[in-house]
C-alpha cells in the first residue's frame, strides 16, 4: 500500500511536469509557426540617395534586422529602354536612387512599424520610407501573452516538481534503504541491489508518458473546448507533434534516471 | 582462514574500540567471541565482513587482506560469507523463500536452482509449512531460522553470526544452535559467533575469544 502510494505520487508528479513541458513546447512552436506565417505580411522599403552600408542598421524599433536586400532597378530602366537615348539612360541610371527592402527578425506590431518608419525617416541618407503591414497585432500579442504565461507556468511547475522530486528521492531512499543494505551485505552489486528502484523508476516514466499522451490526445481532439474557434482557426496548436513527444519521453526517462542516481547517492552517504 | 595482527578499530578518531587485536581462526573452527555489552564484539565482527574499516594493523579473511580492500573484492568476499544478525535483517516485502534465495541469486544461480535450494533449506529449518509467508507473519524464532537458512543457502566458507539467539526463546535458540552446529560439523563451514552468553552443553568442540578493554584474548 505504501509502495503503491509512493508510486502513484511519483507518477502524478512526473506527469504534471511532462504535461507542462509539452504544453510549453507546443505553444512555443505554435507561436513560432504563426510568426513564420505572418512574417511576410509586412513590407519596409527604403529609398536612399547613396548606397547604404547594410551592417549599419542592425536593429529597428527594438527588433533585430534580419537582412537588407537591395532591390534591382534594372526593371525601371527596362521600361525606358527604346524610349530614351543611350546617353539619357546612362544618366538616368546614375541619377536613380537606391532601393532596399528590410526584413526583420520578428513581425512588427502596428505601433512598432510606425516607430520603425519614424526612425528610418530620421536617417540622413534615406529619402523615403514605404511601410505596410496587415493587422495581425491583436492575435500576435495574444499569442505572445499566452507564450509568456505558459513559460512562467512551466518554470513554476518545473521548480515545484524539482522540490517534490527531492522529497520523493528521500521517500524512495527510506523505502529501499534496508533492502539495499541487506543485499549489499550479501555481496550484491549496486546495480543489482538497486534493480527494484530502477524498475519502479522506469515503469513510472513509461506510465507517466502514456498518461500525458492520453491527456494530450483528448485535449487535441477537443481543442475547441479549450480554445475559441476563431483562435484555433488562426493558429494551429499541435499537441501531438512527434519531436515534442520524443523530447517529452526523453525528459521522462531523464527524470527517472536522476531520481535513481539521487537515491543511490543518498544511500552512499548513509 | 581469518587472521588479525595488531588491529585497531574505531568509529571516532581518537577512541579505539579494539586496540591491538591479535587472533587467528582456522578453517572449520567453531568460534565464540564474548565479552560484556559495548566491549566491541559486534564491531570486531563487522570488520570481518568489511562493514567497518581498519584504522591500523593487518586483517585477512579467507586470504583477502581487509586493508584498502576494493569494492569489487569486498563484494566477492561477502558472497563467500553467510551473515546472521540479531535483528534477522530479512527483506519484509519478500517471502521467506525469496529471502533465502537472495545469496543464491547474487552468486549467479538460476531461479529454478535457487528455488529448489530454498525449499530444501526451509524443510531443513522445519519451516516448509510456512512457504509463501512474509517475515512479519512469522515469530522471531521462525524469522531467525529463515535468516540461518539464508546464511547457509550458498554453502559459504564462513558464517558470521551476531548474537543470533539474543532475541529468541530457549526452544528457538536451541534450534538455531543446532543448525549452526550442523553447518560446522556436516558442511565444514567456519562459524564465528558473537554472543555474550555461550550456551551450555553445546556438544561441539569450540574455541572462545573474549574482548576486554579493547583487547582480544583467548579464553582457556
Amino acid at each position: 500500500m505504501k509502495y503503491l502510494k509512493n508510486f502513484i505520487a511519483f507518477i502524478i508528479l512526473l506527469s504534471s511536469m511532462l504535461l507542462a513541458f509539452n504544453l510549453f513546447m507546443s505553444i512555443n512552436q505554435s507561436v513560432s509557426n504563426y510568426k513564420d506565417k505572418i512574417r511576410d505580411d509586412y513590407s519596409i522599403v527604403i529609398i536612399t540617395k547613396t548606397p547604404i552600408v547594410k551592417d549599419s542598421i542592425s536593429s529597428l524599433g527594438n527588433i533585430d534586422v534580419k537582412s537588407i536586400v537591395t532591390l534591382n532597378n534594372q526593371e525601371i530602366l527596362a521600361k525606358f529602354k527604346g524610349k530614351l537615348s543611350k546617353n539619357s539612360l546612362t544618366l538616368l541610371k546614375k541619377r536613380l536612387p537606391f532601393f532596399y527592402k528590410i526584413y526583420l527578425e520578428e513581425f512588427p506590431t502596428t505601433s512598432q512599424l510606425q516607430a520603425i518608419t519614424k526612425e528610418l525617416e530620421s536617417m540622413k541618407n534615406i529619402k523615403r520610407v514605404e511601410s505596410f503591414s496587415k493587422n495581425h497585432t491583436r492575435v500576435y500579442l495574444l499569442l505572445k501573452l499566452i507564450n509568456i504565461v505558459v513559460s512562467v507556468l512551466f518554470i513554476i511547475i518545473f521548480l515545484f516538481a524539482i522540490i517534490m522530486l527531492s522529497k520523493q528521492i528521500k521517500l524512495w531512499f527510506y523505502e529501499h534503504a534496508k533492502r539495499l543494505s541487506i543485499m549489499q551485505l550479501h555481496g550484491a552489486s549496486t546495480l543489482y541491489a538497486a534493480m527494484p528502484i530502477i524498475k519502479t523508476a522506469i515503469w513510472s516514466s513509461i506510465f507517466s508518458f502514456f498518461i500525458v499522451l492520453i491527456i494530450l490526445f483528448l485535449v487535441q481532439n477537443n481543442i475547441n473546448i479549450f480554445l475559441p474557434l476563431e483562435l484555433s482557426n488562426v493558429i494551429n496548436i499541435d499537441l501531438l507533434h512527434t519531436s515534442n513527444l520524443v523530447l517529452t519521453f526523453i525528459l521522462s526517462v531523464l527524470v527517472a534516471i536522476l531520481t535513481i542516481i539521487g537515491v543511490l547517492i543518498q544511500h552512499k552517504r548513509y | 582462514m581469518i587472521s588479525a595482527k595488531d588491529i585497531y578499530l574505531s568509529y571516532d578518531k581518537d577512541k579505539f574500540i579494539i586496540k591491538k587485536g591479535n587472533f587467528h581462526i582456522h578453517p572449520k573452527e567453531f568460534i565464540f567471541i564474548g565479552g560484556p555489552s559495548g566491549s566491541g564484539k559486534s564491531t570486531l565482527l563487522k570488520s570481518l565482513y568489511g562493514a567497518i574499516k581498519l584504522k591500523h594493523g593487518n586483517l585477512t579473511v579467507d586470504d583477502i587482506s581487509m586493508e584498502k580492500i576494493s569494492k569489487q573484492k569486498l563484494k566477492m568476499l561477502r558472497r563467500d560469507i553467510g551473515i546472521i544478525f540479531q535483528d534477522y535483517k530479512l527483506i519484509d516485502e519478500w517471502t521467506i523463500e525469496e529471502n533465502i534465495m537472495l545469496p543464491l541469486k547474487i552468486n549467479g544461480y538460476s531461479p529454478e536452482v535457487s528455488k529448489q535450494q530454498a525449499n530444501k533449506l526451509l524443510k531443513h529449518v522445519k519451516l516448509s509449512h510456512r512457504i509463501g509467508k512474509y517475515p512479519n507473519e512469522l515469530s522471531g524464532g521462525e524469522q531467525q531460522r529463515v535468516a540461518v537458512a539464508r546464511a547457509l543457502a550458498h554453502n559459504p566458507k564462513i558464517i558470521l553470526a551476531d548474537e543470533p539467539t539474543g532475541n529468541l526463546d530457549d526452544y528457538s535458540a536451541e534450534v538455531v544452535w543446532n543448525l549452526l552446529k550442523g553447518a560446522n560439523e556436516q558442511l565444514g563451514i567456519t562459524v564465528v559467533i558473537v554472543t555474550h552468553r555461550v550456551p551450555k552443553n553445546l556438544g561441539i568442540k569450540y574455541r572462545q575469544l573474549s574482548i576486554g578493554d579493547g583487547i582480544v584474548y583467548e579464553v582457556s
